[in-house]
């Protein structure tokens, strides 16, 4: 068994190690041999030890081996884990590798390779089974094997062994004969064999089905709510029959998807749409089916979206019925979730009081890598603090001492010790002052500008400086992180204004109404000395232009253009520095998405550039640009 | 036949005892486990604490066992019900795998994520575009649930 656990842990459990586990399982037993030749004559001596060999027992199902069924890819499992594998769940794969397997052989020879035998050479076999191409070494391995299959009556003289051939002959036969029965949902669905199958009285049959039986973690065969009577093999199944032959509400799903809302059929479904959802009532909707909404908002969107033509835009129409009497019950259904997810956040808090020992346990137990005797010294420790033996600030110096590995955080020891007593009490305050003065010094390490506890600071140092040396370093770091501070945010109102035009910009961009954009284009008339604002409405119009229905505007735009030249021979260095950085930004950026209009762009750039030295070459410059915008107004 | 290997899954476990996680019998019912799995140490989950339920079915170990977080965590293949996206929970189970080696499997999942095959798209989507921002999240809810 030390062989599978080390293998397991090796092992990470993805996908492309299972072969490699699979390999090192193999090789135990195979290297092993001499060992296990000793343990056989043990076995022979009378010793019982070779009964706990886990070599000795299935690796599927635990039970001690006496025929095996042995794969070509060499793995064994007992005979009866391999043919309920290739018989009853009719999979010819291996059960511990998984690969594809072509045949097994069953045999009593437990330590025997799979190339010990030629498959091809059938005398080497006592017998070969054709329906599942697979070959037995001595007669009693078939027989073990192959009477699996048969319907044998348990409870007739096992002397005369009848195969009734299949589950209802068995049935019929137990029914007239013995007024007991078999578990006929279990007969399909189990993948046992006949001879597994439990025989019931009738009043056990109904037991079994309802209740169960808990000793091998069987809750019953669950009830389907609609279809009267019927019974699923269990949980899985009945999903599938749901999802089949029922509706389930996909907007409760949303909401709260741990409890699924189910209904017959579409009808009752579709009341509860109308009833509890926004279901859109247009009939093409309502032919199409499940056109419903979580909220108001939603189903209005729907309509104005595909409705538009049908409502003249007056959406308020084609309201849910239950829109006029209720605001958005799924809204409120999410709000209230939101404040169950907030509660069971405290629920941290709210744990169970034994949740809230065994995180703690489990803690102490991974810190102590599972030594027992420093888990027994911890629990002591944690007795003699309840006991008020020990003050909260040597038990966090104990905690210092015991836990010593690499991963050991004392500090969430402390936090999972305090949760455990009362809120009111002195325990959890004392217990809890450490772990916040801990996390407070933790957060000013991580040195994040964004945390809003810098006010703590002189109060939590005071604190910390009793606790040991390390804190007077950490205080320290702290407080260089405070002076960082003030340097880290002031870069930020600097980039502001770079940023600011890009938002305007992109407002303007969205904004439909035409009337806004004309007045900032008058104002930029209204002060034509300066060079800046005319930039601005040349943009502004090269918008304008992409939206179809701006003939008239198009050519305010162009007498504006004519306008602006002029204005342009005008330059002053320093006014021009200032609107620069605001256009150079966002233009682009704009002109890209809008047309393919490199070159333009570039010349804004050069613009830029020369604007201080050479006004004359910038005119000329603009006039070309100007020339290539009418065109485009042409074309439109 | 189910519970002879549960047992000897159990036995195993407690003789040989794994630092990363712990898992045994919650009261007498061996078909219902709990697990605690520690966070990762180089995993935003690191410090967390995280409690499973297991559920083992009867037809153990040719079906696989269910298996659902019932601590919150922050991950694209876990949502919000706890369940877990892991292929040897499902259709690459194999009879051969034991409790330990697929609670060693979500342990590695913590660690690296699968946000190709996601249970929870958003995640899964932030995960991919905006690390940080992952790590940071998961980090605050392990502390606000897992600590």
């Amino acid at each position: 068994m030390s062989e599978s656990n080390k293998s397991g842990a090796n092992s990470s459990g993805a996908n492309s190690n299972k072969p490699k586990r699979n390999f090192r399982r193999t090789q135990g037993p195979q290297v092993s041999k001499a060992k296990l030749e000793k343990k056989r004559q043990d076995h022979r001596h009378g010793s019982s030890k070779a009964d706990d060999d886990d070599d000795e027992l299935c690796l599927i199902c635990a039970e001690k081996l006496k025929f095996i069924g042995l794969t070509p890819c060499n793995h064994r499992t007992c005979h009866k884990c391999s043919f309920r594998q290739l018989s009853l769940y009719q999979k010819s794969i291996c059960l511990v590798c998984r690969s594809d397997v072509a045949t097994v052989i069953y045999t009593d020879q437990k330590q025997s390779q799979f190339k010990d035998f030629d498959v091809n050479n059938t005398s080497q076999f006592y017998y070969k089974d054709e329906k599942y191409n697979v070959f037995f070494t001595s007669k009693e391995a078939a027989g073990a094997t192959l009477n699996l299959l048969k319907f044998i009556c348990q409870v007739c003289d096992s002397n005369d062994e009848i195969d009734y051939e299949s589950y209802q002959k068995l049935q019929s036969h137990l029914k007239s004969e013995h007024n007991k029965s078999i578990c006929m949902i279990c007969a399909q669905h189990k993948h046992a064999f006949p001879i597994e199958l439990k025989i019931f009285t009738p009043n056990q049959l109904r037991n079994h089905q309802s209740k169960g039986d808990s000793t091998i973690g069987f809750k019953g065969h669950p009830l389907c709510a609609f279809c009267s009577g019927r019974r699923f093999y269990s949980d899985d199944e009945l999903y599938l029959h749901m999802r089949e032959s029922h509706e389930k509400c996909h907007i409760c799903d949303k909401i709260d998807h741990s409890s699924p809302q189910y209904f017959k059929d579409y009808d009752q479904l579709f009341d509860h749409f109308r009833n509890f959802h926004y279901a859109c009532t247009v009939q093409s909707c309502l032919d199409n089916k499940f056109v419903v909404f979580a909220d108001e908002l939603e189903l209005q969107a729907h309509i104005l979206q595909e409705h538009g033509s049908i409502i003249g835009g007056k959406p308020k129409f084609f309201q849910s019925e239950l829109s006029t009497f209720i605001s958005a019950p799924s809204r409120v259904i999410r709000e209230t979730n939101v404040t169950q997810n907030n509660e069971s956040l405290l629920a941290g808090e709210n744990e169970s009081p034994e949740l809230k020992a065994l995180r703690m346990e489990e803690r102490a137990k991974y810190y102590l890598d599972n030594s027992e005797d420093d888990f027994i010294r911890f629990l002591h420790l944690n007795s003699e603090y309840d006991s008020g033996k020990l003050t909260a600030e040597k038990l966090l110096n104990s905690y210092k001492e015991l836990f010593t590995t690499p991963q050991s955080d004392v500090y969430l020891l402390i936090r999972n010790l305090s949760v455990q007593y009362s809120k009111d009490s002195k325990k959890f305050k004392e217990l809890n002052a450490i772990y916040n003065a801990q996390e407070q010094r933790r957060q000013r390490s991580e040195a994040l500008p964004s945390l809003p506890t810098d006010g703590f600071a002189p109060v939590a140092s005071s604190v910390w400086s009793k606790t040991g040396s390390t804190t007077s370093r950490s205080a320290s770091s702290s407080r260089t992180n405070l002076r960082n501070l003030p340097t880290l945010e002031s870069p930020s109102p600097n980039h502001d204004p770079f940023r600011n035009p890009y938002n305007i910009k992109s407002y303007s961009k969205l904004g439909k109404p035409l009337t806004k954009k004309t007045s900032p284009q008058q104002v930029s008339r209204s002060s034509p000395s300066v060079n800046s604002v005319n930039f601005t409405p040349n943009y502004l119009e090269s918008k304008r232009q992409q939206s179809p229905a701006a003939n008239t505007l198009s050519q305010k735009a162009d007498k504006l253009s004519q306008l602006n030249l002029p204005s342009l021979p005008t330059p002053k260095p320093k006014v021009y520095i200032r609107p620069v950085n605001p256009q150079t930004m966002p233009d682009p950026k704009q002109w890209g998405k809008q047309r393919d209009t490199s070159p333009q762009v570039e010349d804004e750039f050069a613009n830029l550039n020369i604007s201080s030295n050479a006004a004359g070459g910038n005119k000329g410059k603009k006039n070309k640009n100007k020339q290539k915008q009418l065109l485009f107004h042409i074309g439109i | 036949m189910s519970s002879k290997r549960i047992s000897k899954e159990l036995n195993d476990l407690r003789k040989d005892p794994i630092t990363s996680f712990s898992a045994g019998p919650v009261g007498d019912d061996l078909f219902h486990w709990q697990a605690s799995i520690m966070g990762p140490p180089d995993s935003p989950y690191a410090g967390g604490v995280f409690f499973l339920s297991i559920h083992f079915p009867t037809d153990y170990p040719f079906k696989p066992p269910k298996i659902s977080f019932t601590t919150k965590i922050y991950h694209p293949n876990i949502n919000a019900n706890g369940n877990i996206c892991l292929d040897i929970l499902k259709d690459q189970w194999s009879p051969a795998l034991t409790l330990s080696k697929v609670l060693l499997s979500i342990c590695s999942l913590l660690t690296d994520a699968n946000p190709d095959d996601p249970l929870v798209p958003e995640i899964a989507h932030i995960y991919k575009t905006d690390r940080s921002k992952y790590e940071t999240t998961a980090r605050e809810w392990t502390k606000k649930f897992a600590v």
